[in-house]
């Protein structure tokens, strides 16, 4: 029944008499503090969990794209940009013509250029057509390399290399045939489906929109569409996959471009020269600033979901206070005996404040502990699902300080109990009338 | 009686709770000797434990003095109060005097907590908690099962016994009891007296004890009928009778 707590030796202190009182008398209601620290917890728990998800989302966006110093589009919006050719959200509405693509890649300030098609799908999942150097130069993360987690990179002209998230989803493995439609829908739309392609390669999770993509070359692009004009088939056998193969299939047009810069002082120098390019309307946009406001466009909903975890905390806290109230009328009388054996007042009020202030405290260490369990059982699947890197690292200072404030306003919230009960010992004296 | 065996000093004590309420103690005055055992007889409501609460220091007279042990304790802040109670008074309730979720030991010891001259004075056989069982034992709480057991298991009578080790660990010199024996039956409640009264004399306890219950008063060195003692009761009804 009883909670294990040494008696005091003979010389401690009153703070350390107060402190065991304290703890005996919540030994003693195991069942309502048990529960008063175990709402504290789940909240701090979701607390810390929502700060680090937070955190590594804002980290993991931010990170979508890195090593790319400016990608260009057709003239549209800046966000727009980003959203279809990062994100692959939404569409172009133009084109970049081969020409300029090639003028563009051709420039003296220029280290490399990855062009990109999209318009494609496979069954929800984007294609997107491009050159093996965007392999090479894609980065994410911290400057991270894309990784083939099976086979290669594709070698024929109807290779496909798919991210993790699409084999996952579709439980495709190397060899695997695929039919790709044209356009983006999923019901009713017509199929390149005389021309299957057949998957080299599988990439590691990146947590990033390419584990959605079905990657084939630019040229297996310009192939599927090369029986078609206008956005339709042209009546009549297609053309056999060997002939394909044997084309230049140079493309007319691209979606976006990602350049590498040779040195990135020259950054904001081509993004002008490329806004003010003379042949065709086009935007070149950096990578960073426009994740930056996509962020910053998002980030209520990231504020209102921190809101609502305080509010759970600061519902939790006043649980607490309800208990204490709850508690205090029938310990008046504990308080009497208290005083009478020679408690002061002060001590009274030290009493009440120590209880919520290690109710509080014992809650933060709970919620602390099922943070990380939490984060221990949800690492796998947040890390397939999201890509999302979660690491059981020491708390930062930033979330000691999180848990600081929650003890803290744990025993502030003890000196309502402790002023009640502190009015208590005045009115009732020594002697309790039963 | 010297003042220096003068324990109990009240002059010109009034004590009303508000201004607006009528007085309800009036002592001119009152002398406590060293060693006395002294009886407060009054009915209900007639100010008993008011009384109790004023000499202990917990409630401040309206006007007059009080002087224990030739301090001048109503002149004390309420701090100095509380540290004179803590260090030379203990007090026994009429009942539920124990701590729930404190052991049998551990309530005896609570004044040792809070005074270290009690702590100091109970320890001049060692250890803290074998005076502790020794006092039970003198009081007939030898069993050292029963002193294990949760206090809210115990008896009244075991548990008012555990209250009187608890009130006189540390030898205090004034021993304030609050109609201690009400709760307890007829023949137990002699039995409580004179374990109290021989424990409180090897310690040079003094008594205060106040009842309601006659049947015990020539167990005591002196009794005092608070409503002849206290003036301002003449202008009042008794609630009671
Ligand atoms: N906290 C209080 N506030 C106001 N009046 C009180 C308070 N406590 C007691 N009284 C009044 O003081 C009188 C004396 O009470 P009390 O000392 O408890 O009597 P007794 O102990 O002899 O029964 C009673 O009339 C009681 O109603
Ligand atoms: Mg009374």
């Amino acid at each position: 029944m009883r909670v294990p707590m040494p008696l005091l030796s003979p010389l401690s202190s009153t703070s350390q008499t107060l402190l065991v009182l304290v703890w005996k008398s919540l030994a003693n209601r195991k069942a309502t503090a048990g529960l008063t620290i175990f709402s504290i917890a789940l909240s701090v728990a979701l607390l810390l969990s929502v700060e680090r998800l937070r955190h590594q989302a804002r980290e993991s966006f931010a990170n979508t794209i890195s090593g790319t110093d400016l990608i260009v589009g057709a003239r549209s919006g800046q966000l727009q940009l980003l959203l279809y050719s990062v994100f692959r959200i939404g569409n172009a509405t133009n084109n970049i013509t081969w020409r300029s693509y090639q003028d563009i890649a051709n420039h003296k300030a220029v280290a490399w250029s990855v062009p990109i098609s999209l318009g494609d799908s496979h069954k929800g999942f984007r294609v997107m057509g491009t050159t093996p150097g965007f392999f090479q130069h894609y980065r994410y993360g911290r400057k991270q390399p894309l990784k083939l987690a099976k086979g290669k990179v594709f070698e024929d002209l109807f290779d496909t290399v798919i991210g993790a998230t699409v084999a996952r989803k579709l439980g495709y493995r190397i060899g695997d045939k695929i039919i790709i439609a044209h356009g983006l829908g999923q019901i009713g739309i017509t199929k390149h489906e005389q021309l299957p392609f057949k998957i080299s390669g599988i990439l590691k999770p990146t947590g990033t929109p390419v584990d959605k993509t079905v990657i084939v070359s630019l040229r297996a692009i310009e192939a599927i569409h090369a029986d078609w004009k206008y956005g339709t088939r042209l009546p009549g056998a297609g053309t056999p996959a060997d002939e394909l193969r044997k084309r230049p299939l140079t493309p007319r047009a691209v979606t976006a471009v990602l350049l590498g810069l040779k040195s990135k002082l020259q950054v904001f120098r081509m993004q002008r020269a490329i806004n003010n390019y003379r042949a065709e309307p086009l935007l070149a946009i950096l990578p960073g600033v426009a994740l930056q406001e996509l962020w910053d466009l998002m980030g209520t909903a990231e504020a209102a979901l921190l809101m609502i975890t305080w509010f759970v905390v600061i519902a939790a806290i006043t649980g607490m206070l309800a208990m204490i109230l709850a508690s205090l009328n029938e310990r008046r009388r504990e308080m009497a005996i208290l005083r009478a054996n020679g408690a002061r007042p002060s001590h009274i009020v030290a009493l009440m404040t120590m209880e919520a202030g290690l109710l509080a405290l014992m809650g933060a260490i709970a919620g602390t502990l099922f943070h990380y369990l939490l984060t221990l059982l949800a690492q796998p699947l947040i890390e397939a699902e999201f890509g999302l890197t979660f690491p059981l690292t020491a708390l930062s200072a930033y979330e000691l300080k999180l848990l600081a404030i929650i003890v803290l306003s744990g025993c502030l919230a003890g000196l309502y109990p402790a002023y009640r009960a502190y009015r208590y010992t005045l009115s009732d004296g020594m002697m309790v009338r039963t | 009686m010297t003042a220096e065996t003068t324990v109990v000093k009240a002059n010109n004590l009034r004590f009303q709770w508000s201004p607006k309420e009528p007085e309800i103690l009036h002592i001119a005055e009152l002398h406590i000797g060293r060693g006395e055992h002294i009886f407060i007889k009054g009915p209900s409501g007639s100010g008993k434990t008011t009384l109790l609460n004023l000499l202990g220091g917990i409630l401040q007279p309206s006007s007059g003095q009080i002087t224990l042990l030739d301090q001048p304790v109503s002149q004390f802040s309420g701090a100095k109060r509380d540290k004179f109670r803590a260090d030379h008074i203990g007090v026994i309730f009429q009942m539920f005097n124990l701590v729930p979720y404190l052991s049998v030991v551990e309530n005896v010891l609570l004044p040792c907590r809070f005074s270290k001259r009690r702590r100091k004075r109970a320890m001049h056989r060692g250890r803290l908690e074998q005076e502790a069982r020794h006092l039970l034992a003198r009081l007939g709480l030898q069993d050292e099962i029963l002193q294990r057991r949760q206090v809210t298991q115990l008896s009244q009578g075991q548990q008012q016994r555990v209250a009187a080790a608890r009130a006189l660990i540390g030898r205090p010199e004034i021993l304030l009891a609050d109609e201690p024996t009400s709760s307890l039956d007829i023949d137990v409640r002699i039995k409580f007296l004179d374990l109290m009264f021989s424990e409180a004399d090897a310690a040079g306890t003094t008594v205060i004890f106040v009842s309601h219950d006659n049947l015990l008063q020539e167990k005591f060195s002196r009794v005092i009928a608070l409503n002849e003692l206290n003036q301002a009761a003449r202008h009042r009804q008794p609630e009671w009778g």
